[in-house]
């Protein structure tokens, strides 16, 4: 349902209606923490210490 | 005892109610969804002669998923002809610039609020401020703030829509004013 409300005339509409098609930016953008926990879970072993580390840095 | 009177109004003892809406933030409409809704369309404006307008929206995500609303201008609802630039924290802090006039940020079947600022700038663009709570309690907060600008220039702001990206996003109970502010 589409509101239409008019501020000079105070008419409220009521109409219905399709909704838009969502745009392709309209994702949830990853927070920080989700971004390195993938980074943790996909660096290697060699290198999981220092990520870790980097991402503890970030957040204290 | 002495009591200080206070300082004469500029405008004189007898103050009209029309010098007075000049001076003030103003309501200008308002009211509540009694049915869930995608869109709320504010017409009627006049941002020329109003100065510049102030939207809170407060509610509830009706759908289980998170959701965004979107600010329109006028009769332009194509999303890539506005850009955002954007911080939001929500535990962590992130940020960044989209294609879109996104504004409110709503995690599923929770709440939001938000403030937004619309202004026409002298060369005709239309920027708005924003700030966005999410969430449902407590700890459960979140927050976003940022602005958007408008690629194309408007002669005058006569519509403000404010649209989500699903169907009837906005639940029953959802509020919504606008205010003028006069300037300029």
């Amino acid at each position: 349902m589409r509101v239409e409300h008019n501020v000079r005339t105070k008419k409220i509409r009521h109409i219905a209606e399709t909704p838009r098609a969502e745009p392709p930016e309209a994702q949830v953008p990853p927070t920080r923490r989700e971004i390195y926990a993938a980074k943790i879970r996909d660096a290697p072993e060699s290198e999981k210490f220092n990520v870790v580390l980097k991402f503890l840095q970030l957040i204290e | 005892m002495t009591f200080l009177s206070p300082a004469p109004s500029p405008l004189g003892s007898n103050i009209s109610i029309s010098e007075l809406d000049f001076s003030i933030i103003s309501l200008i409409a308002s009211g509540t969804l009694d049915a869930a809704a995608t869109s709320i369309a504010l017409t009627g404006l006049d941002i020329n002669s109003d100065g510049a307008y102030r939207i809170h929206i407060w509610g509830k995500n009706a759908l289980n998923s998170a959701r965004f609303l979107y600010l329109y201008v006028n009769a332009d609802t194509t999303a890539t002809n506005y850009y955002v630039q954007f911080v939001r924290g929500d535990g962590a802090v992130d940020g960044g610039r989209e294609n879109s006039p996104k504004i409110v940020y709503a995690s599923n079947l929770e709440m939001f609020s938000c403030t937004v600022d619309v202004f026409r700038t002298p060369d005709g663009y239309i920027h708005a401020h924003y700030y966005n709570g999410f969430g449902l309690a407590g700890s459960d907060i979140g927050w976003k703030t940022g602005s958007v600008a408008s690629q194309a220039t408007h002669a005058n702001v006569t519509t403000l829509t404010i649209t989500a990206d699903a169907a009837d996003m906005m639940g029953i109970g959802t509020k919504y004013a606008i205010y003028k502010i006069p300037g300029g």
